[in-house]
Order: structure tokens, then C-alpha cells, then sequence
């Protein structure tokens, strides 16, 4: 088999595993209101140091990578910054390590066609 | 040898000063909130926090706390010579930074959305909007310390976006108020000695002759 195409196809289970891996359940919506329960990979963290300067800056990093793969499968887009007033944006939905839940949506969205992963910053939403 | 006889413990004014911006804000924001609660207005909308010289107070943010929050901050100080004397008083030209921020969540809104961004840039505005008001107000047209501030004037407002790096997770935007105040500052002086004793008496002789008197107290 192609070495990218293994590569792929192991993302079942270097990033959706959630039993032995880093798989994290989350719900996808897009702006129409479709969604898809999927197992993506995502970071919460809160007060980071800048590698720039070394300061420590004051902020809030939400994201998650999800397999292209399987929003096809779930018959779902690729996820984009939804800036329009009138537009419901693309959000996701997943609980923290401690059992909280919340919801984000997607400010940034950068496909990797060549892996086959998309990488999302999100920013917190009040659905 | 020393020759500054006395302990320097006193604050200069440019901190007296700093201090009272921050007091005439929380203030008046109190005062602001009872008369939303008067005029039927939602108090909160005029809620302000106030601090001092904090170095990144937007971190006081959470999802459940989107109160806005002022830091005053002092930036620089110049003298003028030409309206001060070497020995007591400066004049003082002092900048103070009043950096308003403003908190943004996005947010459903029907079938579209209210986007976090445009949100917190909205309530940074409106912060310095209430702040300039009440600094630029007639009744603290020497920040109620008249015989110390010259005067104080709004120098222009600056919108900026706080360090966050990409950390964008939540929306902070805020604006600075550049105000200048001008007031004196003073020095220590220097605390006389006693050097004699000098007894003086005036009489008035009948002649209308006044004829003093002197007794001087001296080791020769």
C-alpha cells in the first residue's frame, strides 16, 4: 500500500482511538444544522508561554484536528470561519477531561490534504 | 556626610495622583450604576473593575464574568523648568495610560450569530466612553485635588488588540485613553538650625525717639 495512503488510513487509530489513544468524542454542526458524532483529537489550555518572546501571555487556545475521512463519512464539509451575522457558524461540542461540557465554533480551519486531517482553532460559543 | 536630615517616607503626588484616577472611576461607576437603577436601566451596563498597574488584568476575564475592566497605569513623566524653582516645587506633565477592555463570547443569535470579536471590541469602546466621560467632566476638572493638579485632558484614545499571541480562544479588544495631568511635585527641604538667641526690646522715649534694645546671647 502507498505509504501516504497508510498513513491515512492509520488516523483510525493515531487520532480517532479514544479507547487506548487520544480519540476525544465531539459533535460537529454546520451552519445548516447538520451534525455528525465523531472522534477528533482537541487541546483546552489557558495561559501559555509566547515561543516568540518567552513571555507568558494571557490567553485561551481551543482546538481539534479531525480526519477528513470521516466527515465525508458522516456526510459533513470541511469546517470554515463562519464571520456573517446572518450565518450560523460551524461549531463543535465536547466535554473536558473533568466531565464538563461546551460548545465552540471555528475560527480558523486548515485542511491537510496530503495526511487527510483538518486542524480548527476554535473560540468558546454560547449556543 | 549626609545632609538630608529627614526620612523620605512620603508618596509623590504622580502616585497620589495615579491612586485618585482609579478612586474617582470606581466611584463614579458606583454612582453611574444607581442611577441606571433609577432611570430603569440595567445597572450592569455600567459595570466597570478598576485596577492599578496590573500587567495583563484581562486575564480577571471568565465566560461567567464579562464585566469590563479598567487598568490605570502610569507611563511617563516630564518637569518644566520654566514654571518650577530649584528648591521646592516641579511642575509635572505625567501621562497615565487608562486601558478599558472588553470581553467578547460569540453567541447564537436566531439563525444567525453575534460574533465575539465584534462584541469585545463594542464593549472596549463603550468602557472608554464611560471612563472618558467621567474623567473629562467638569466637576473633576483638577481630579478634586485643586492646589496640587494644574489641569488633566483626555491626549487621544488608541484602540489595540491585547497581547494574546494566536490565543484567540476567547475575544479581548481594548482601548487606551492617554490622559495627561499636570501637577506639582515637591521635594524635601532643607530643616533650619538655630544659630542665637536675640532679645530685642522697642521702647518710646518721651521725645517720640524710638530706642531699641538688644541682648544677644553668644560665647565669644
Amino acid at each position: 500500500m502507498n505509504i501516504r495512503a497508510l498513513a491515512e488510513r492509520d488516523l483510525a487509530t493515531t487520532l480517532e482511538d479514544g479507547e487506548y489513544g487520544f480519540g476525544w468524542p465531539a459533535v460537529i454542526t454546520d451552519p445548516e444544522g447538520n451534525f455528525g458524532c465523531l472522534s477528533i483529537q482537541a487541546n483546552d489550555i489557558s495561559a501559555l508561554i509566547d515561543p516568540d518572546t518567552g513571555q507568558m501571555v494571557s490567553g485561551k487556545s481551543i482546538g481539534v484536528v479531525i480526519r477528513i475521512r470521516t466527515l465525508q463519512e458522516k456526510c459533513l464539509g470541511i469546517p470554515r470561519n463562519v464571520s456573517k451575522r446572518s450565518e450560523k457558524p460551524w461549531t463543535v461540542e465536547f466535554t473536558d477531561v473533568l466531565g464538563a461540557s461546551g460548545a465552540c465554533k471555528v475560527i480558523s480551519a486548515d485542511p491537510d490534504y496530503v495526511l487527510g486531517v483538518v486542524s480548527c482553532k476554535l473560540e468558546v460559543y454560547a449556543p | 556626610m549626609t545632609t538630608i536630615q529627614t526620612l523620605i517616607n512620603k508618596r509623590d503626588n504622580v502616585e497620589v495622583v495615579r491612586d485618585q484616577i482609579g478612586a474617582i472611576l470606581a466611584l463614579e461607576v458606583q454612582s453611574q450604576m444607581a442611577l441606571a437603577a433609577l432611570a430603569a436601566e440595567n445597572p450592569a451596563d455600567w459595570d466597570l473593575k478598576v485596577f492599578l498597574e496590573r500587567v495583563n488584568p484581562w486575564g480577571e476575564f471568565s465566560e461567567s464574568d464579562t464585566t469590563p475592566v479598567v487598568n490605570v497605569f502610569w507611563e511617563a513623566s516630564t518637569f518644566d523648568p520654566s514654571a518650577s524653582n530649584v528648591v521646592m516645587r516641579q511642575k509635572t506633565s505625567a501621562i497615565f495610560n487608562v486601558d478599558c477592555y472588553g470581553y467578547g463570547v460569540a453567541a447564537a443569535d436566531g439563525t444567525g450569530q453575534i460574533p465575539g470579536d465584534e462584541l469585545a471590541a463594542a464593549e472596549a469602546m463603550r468602557t472608554a466612553r464611560l471612563v472618558r466621560n467621567i474623567l473629562m467632566s467638569a466637576n473633576y476638572a483638577y481630579l478634586d485635588m485643586r492646589g496640587v493638579v494644574w489641569k488633566r485632558f483626555v491626549r487621544g484614545i488608541n484602540g489595540f488588540q491585547p497581547q494574546q499571541g494566536d490565543l484567540n480562544g476567547v475575544q479581548v479588544m481594548a482601548c487606551r485613553l492617554l490622559l495627561e495631568v499636570e501637577f506639582s511635585e515637591f521635594s524635601p527641604q532643607y530643616d533650619g538650625v538655630e544659630l542665637e538667641n536675640v532679645l530685642i526690646e522697642f521702647e518710646r522715649s518721651s521725645d517720640n525717639q524710638v530706642i531699641i534694645q538688644a541682648e544677644y546671647d553668644y560665647t565669644p
